[in-house]
């Protein structure tokens, strides 16, 4: 997976002559950020299985909560880093910001979706449903369609400035259904269960020590996914500006 | 006993689908690098042939 590590003549040429590409290239990086992701894995589902406890009501399906929550948080972080990737790239117009954007919408689109199925999969063991338009849910739907809209826009405009300056518009108006999300379990009435981590005695110690544990790896996996995609369309630009210099 | 059916979809889709998009990263990386070679390789022949044409140009009568 480290791939995006290798160089090529070409990004070394840029690098030295400190051009666009020229970014601090730390193949360390990848290969610390992966061995932590997986020792995380490893710990986390470990932990999961044989420490945390089983919950009294919901039982064995309750332990979704330790991948459950982490997933949903990653989607509405890889939002927020899209959202200031995109203010930051109408400001600065430096198209790394444009390059970062795109990166953590992609990885938060993979994440949100993987939300919404572990939810889903949840909600059919406690609450007897698959989906129910509860207000959690339908607003969590709604960021996965913004997500699906930004990446349909990056697609069908291609890898043009004015691309850039639509999806990062988009990328901004749609973070504000981030605190719309997690502000809806107080706004209205849900069956989707209130905010416990933070809330003094709501949930066991050892259960928010085990929830910790996951939300660090998967906060990991996204940074590293995150220097894989962005390495990705820092040489998929190199590669489109050299087949335009040679037409 | 279903809940543990319920528990091991989860997690399997989480992982699975972890690892599948974690592979295609990755082939889309190696098919960029790739064509990045191909261009590149384009570029040092053009350059190439550039420098031939001047080294030896083309004699006047």
């Amino acid at each position: 997976m480290a791939l995006a590590n290798n160089q090529t003549h070409i990004e070394e040429q840029a690098a030295q002559q400190g051009g666009p590409a020229a970014t601090v290239r730390l193949p360390i990086v990848s290969i610390i950020l992966l061995a932590l992701t997986s020792i995380g894995m490893m710990v986390s589902i470990g932990l999961i299985f044989l420490v945390a406890p089983t919950d009294a009501v919901e039982g064995l399906p309750q332990r979704i909560f330790y991948f459950h929550v982490p997933v949903s948080w990653i989607g509405m972080l890889a939002f927020g880093v899209l959202a200031a990737a995109s203010i930051a790239y109408l400001w600065k117009k430096d198209e790394r910001w444009d390059w970062l954007a795109r990166a953590s919408a992609e990885i938060g689109t993979v994440f949100i979706t993987l939300a919404l199925v572990t939810g889903s999969i949840w909600g059919r063991t406690t609450w007897g449903t698959w989906w129910t338009w509860d207000a959690r849910l339908t607003t969590t739907l709604i960021l996965w369609f913004i997500y699906i809209g930004y990446m349909m826009l990056r697609s069908y405009m291609g890898r043009t400035h004015a691309s850039a300056r639509s999806a990062a518009v988009l990328g901004i108006i749609g973070f504000i259904d981030v605190p719309i999300i997690y502000e809806s379990v107080n706004w209205w009435r849900t069956l989707h269960p209130q905010p416990e981590v933070g809330t003094p005695g709501a949930l066991p110690p050892e259960v928010v020590g085990i929830l910790m544990v996951s939300l660090v790896t998967f906060t990991l996996l996204y940074c590293f996914l995150m220097v894989q995609l962005y390495q990705l369309e820092k040489t998929q630009m190199l590669a489109q500006r050299l087949r335009a210099s040679l037409e | 006993m279903q809940g543990i059916n319920y528990l091991i979809a989860a997690y399997a889709i989480v992982w699975l689908g972890l690892l599948i998009y974690m592979a295609i990263v990755m082939l889309r990386i190696r098919g960029v690098r790739t064509e990045l070679a191909a261009v590149e390789e384009l570029v040092r022949e053009q350059h190439n042939n550039a420098t031939t044409i001047n080294d030896n140009p083309t004699p006047k009568y």
